[in-house]
C-alpha cells in the first residue's frame, strides 16, 4: 500500500512538474510571438522610429518562438501521458480541465506542423497567442476542477 | 611647466574652400609634427588641427600658426584643459559634422600614430581615444545609422538579425545603392546578383524567388517590378525591398503583400531624420562622459605636480632630522646602541606624523584638481627647491 502510494506521488510531481515546464515554455514562446507582431507590425507601417528604437529582428524572435515550442511540446506530451496514465489507474474520470489541456496540446503541436509546413511568422504568431489562451484557461480552471 | 596648445579649424569655423587650402596626408603630418617639436597634426576633411606638447606656449602657438597661416581667419586656438577637452569631444566624434560617425576615432589614432607625441601628449591622445571609445559604448550615439545606405542595412538586420547568409539581389546601379550594397556586404549579406536594362526577365524572377534584400535604383520610367509577380515568385517568404529610384521601382503594392516590406526612399529618408534627432539627445549623455573624462585626465596632470612636491617634501624633513642628529653627535655619541636606536625611532616618528596629514590632503587636492595650486603653496611654504636657485 505504502509503495503504491509512493509511485503514485512520484507520477503526481511528474505530472504536474512536465506539464508546468511546458505552460511555462508556451508563455515565454507566447511573448516572443506578441514581441513579433509588434515589431512586425513597426515594419509594416514603416514606422520613423524603427532604427532609433531598434528591436530583435524578426528572425530572431521567430526562431527562438519555435525553439521554445519544440521543446514544450514534447513536455507537454509526457505530462499528459503521465497523468492520463495515473488517471485510469486510480479509475477517475476524464474531466473537462482534461479536455481543455488535450486541446491545448493539440493547437501547440499544430503550432509546430504548420511551421514545418512553411507558415509565415506572422501566421504562425496568431496560432501561439491562441495556444497560450488556451494555456490561461488551462491554469485558471485547475483549482476548480482538478482536485476534487 | 608643460603646456598643451592647439591650433587649428574645423568645419564649425572654415568652409571647404577654406580647408582644402591645407590639408595633410599621413607623412606630411608626420613631418610637421617633426618640425613642431613633440607635436600631433590631426588632418581630415572636416578639420586641420595641431596639438603641440611645449615648455613656452606662445613660441609654439606662433609656430603653429604659422604653418596654417593660409587658414589664419578662421583659426582657434585653445590651450591646456580647453585643448585636451576639444580633443576628447573630437574623438567621442562629437565635434563632428555627422554627430557620433565613427570614422574620426581611427583618424585620430592614425594622427597619434604619426605624430612626434611627448609624454604628455601622448597621454592626452590615449586618454581621448578611451574617451570615444567609452561613448561609442555606453551611448548609442554611433549605432542609429545616419545615411539612407546605411539605414537600409539597418532596416535588413531588423528583419533578418545577422545578415549572414542573406542573398542580396540589386536591380541597377546607381551610386547610393552601391553605398547600400557595401554596407549589407560589411555586416555580413551576400550580393547574389546584379541585374540591369539587359537581364532576361526569368532570370530576374529566379534570382528574386531566392534573394532576401531586393535594392533597386534603376531609371526606368515604369515599375521593375509589380506586386503580381512578386507575390506569384515569393510564395509568401519573407522579402525586404529597397527602392531607391525616382521614379520608383517597385510597386508601391508589393508592400501589401503578407512578409514583403518594401521602403521607398522618403521612407528611408524619414527613417534617417529621426535617428537624427535620437543621436541629437544620446550626444548630451556623450558629452557629459566626455566631460567626466576631460576631468580625470586633469586631475592625472595635477597629480603629475603633487607626486614630486610630496616627495620633495619628505626628502627635506628626512634631511633635516638627519642633519639634527648629526649636530648632536657629541651627546648622543654617550648613549648605547639601544638608546640611539629610540631616538632615531622617536625622530622618525615625530617626522611622519608631522608629516601625514599634509601628504594625504595634498593627495586629495590632486584627486580635486587643485592640484597645482597646492603643490606651488607647499614648494613655497617649505622652501622647496630653494637650495637649488
Amino acid at each position: 500500500m505504502g509503495s503504491r502510494s509512493h509511485y503514485s506521488n512520484l507520477f503526481l510531481v511528474l505530472h504536474v512538474g512536465l506539464v508546468l515546464a511546458a505552460f511555462a515554455g508556451f508563455t515565454l514562446a507566447a511573448a516572443l510571438s506578441g514581441l513579433y507582431l509588434w515589431q512586425e507590425r513597426r515594419l509594416k507601417r514603416r514606422e520613423t522610429t524603427i532604427l532609433r528604437r531598434p528591436a530583435p529582428s524578426l528572425a530572431v524572435l521567430d526562431r527562438l518562438a519555435v525553439r521554445t515550442v519544440a521543446v514544450s511540446v514534447p513536455a507537454l506530451t509526457l505530462g499528459i501521458g503521465v497523468g492520463i496514465g495515473r488517471l485510469v489507474s486510480r479509475g477517475d474520470r476524464v474531466d473537462a480541465l482534461v479536455i481543455a489541456t488535450l486541446v491545448t496540446w493539440v493547437v501547440w503541436a499544430a503550432y509546430l506542423g504548420v511551421r514545418a509546413a512553411g507558415w509565415s511568422g506572422r501566421r504562425a504568431a496568431y496560432l501561439a497567442l491562441a495556444g497560450f489562451a488556451l494555456v490561461i484557461v488551462v491554469r485558471l480552471a485547475l483549482p476548480a476542477t482538478h482536485f476534487g | 611647466m608643460t603646456q598643451l596648445v592647439l591650433v587649428g579649424t574645423s568645419h564649425h569655423h572654415a568652409p571647404v574652400e577654406l580647408r582644402e587650402r591645407v590639408a595633410f596626408d599621413r607623412d606630411q603630418a608626420h613631418a610637421l609634427a617633426e618640425r613642431l617639436g613633440r607635436a600631433v597634426c590631426l588632418s581630415t576633411c572636416n578639420r586641420t588641427e595641431l596639438y603641440i606638447e611645449t615648455d613656452d606656449a606662445d613660441a609654439a602657438e606662433r609656430a603653429a600658426v604659422e604653418a596654417l597661416s593660409q587658414l589664419e581667419p578662421a583659426l582657434y586656438r585653445l590651450r591646456d584643459h580647453a585643448a585636451a577637452l576639444h580633443l576628447f569631444r573630437v574623438a567621442a566624434g562629437l565635434d563632428s559634422l555627422v554627430p557620433g560617425e565613427g570614422e574620426i576615432l581611427g583618424q585620430v589614432r592614425t594622427a597619434h600614430d604619426a605624430g612626434t607625441a611627448g609624454p604628455l601628449l601622448d597621454r592626452v591622445f590615449r586618454h581621448a581615444l578611451h574617451a570615444g571609445r567609452k561613448v561609442r559604448a555606453q551611448t548609442a550615439i554611433g549605432e542609429s545609422p545616419a545615411s539612407v545606405s546605411s539605414a537600409a542595412a539597418a532596416l535588413a538586420e531588423q528583419v533578418f538579425g545577422s545578415l549572414d547568409g542573406c542573398d542580396v539581389l540589386l536591380i541597377g546601379a546607381g551610386t547610393v545603392s552601391e553605398q547600400a550594397a557595401r554596407n549589407l556586404r560589411t555586416r555580413g549579406a551576400r550580393i547574389a546578383f546584379v541585374a540591369n536594362s539587359k537581364t532576361e526577365r526569368a532570370q530576374l524572377e529566379e534570382e528574386l524567388s531566392r534573394a532576401d534584400v531586393v535594392v533597386s535604383s534603376t531609371s526606368a520610367p515604369g515599375y521593375v517590378l509589380d506586386a503580381e509577380t512578386v507575390d506569384r515568385v515569393r510564395r509568401g517568404r519573407q522579402l525586404l525591398l529597397i527602392d531607391l529610384a525616382v521614379p520608383r521601382d517597385l510597386d508601391p503594392a508589393i508592400h501589401d503583400l503578407d512578409e514583403c516590406y518594401l521602403y521607398d526612399i522618403d521612407d528611408l529618408q524619414a527613417i534617417v531624420a529621426e535617428t537624427l534627432a535620437g543621436r541629437r539627445s544620446e550626444a548630451e549623455r556623450a558629452e557629459s562622459i566626455v566631460a567626466a573624462e576631460a576631468e580625470k585626465f586633469h586631475e592625472w596632470q595635477a597629480s603629475l605636480e603633487i607626486v614630486p612636491a610630496i616627495a620633495s617634501l619628505r626628502a627635506r624633513a628626512e634631511e633635516i632630522r638627519e642633519q639634527e642628529l648629526a649636530k648632536a653627535a657629541g651627546v648622543l655619541g654617550r648613549l648605547d646602541e639601544s638608546q640611539r636606536r629610540a631616538v632615531e625611532s622617536v625622530t622618525s616618528q615625530i617626522v611622519n606624523k608631522l608629516l601625514h596629514l599634509p601628504t594625504v590632503r595634498l593627495k586629495q587636492a590632486a584627486a580635486a584638481a587643485d592640484g597645482v595650486i597646492y603643490a606651488d603653496a607647499v614648494r613655497h611654504l617649505f622652501g622647496l627647491g630653494e637650495d637649488e636657485r
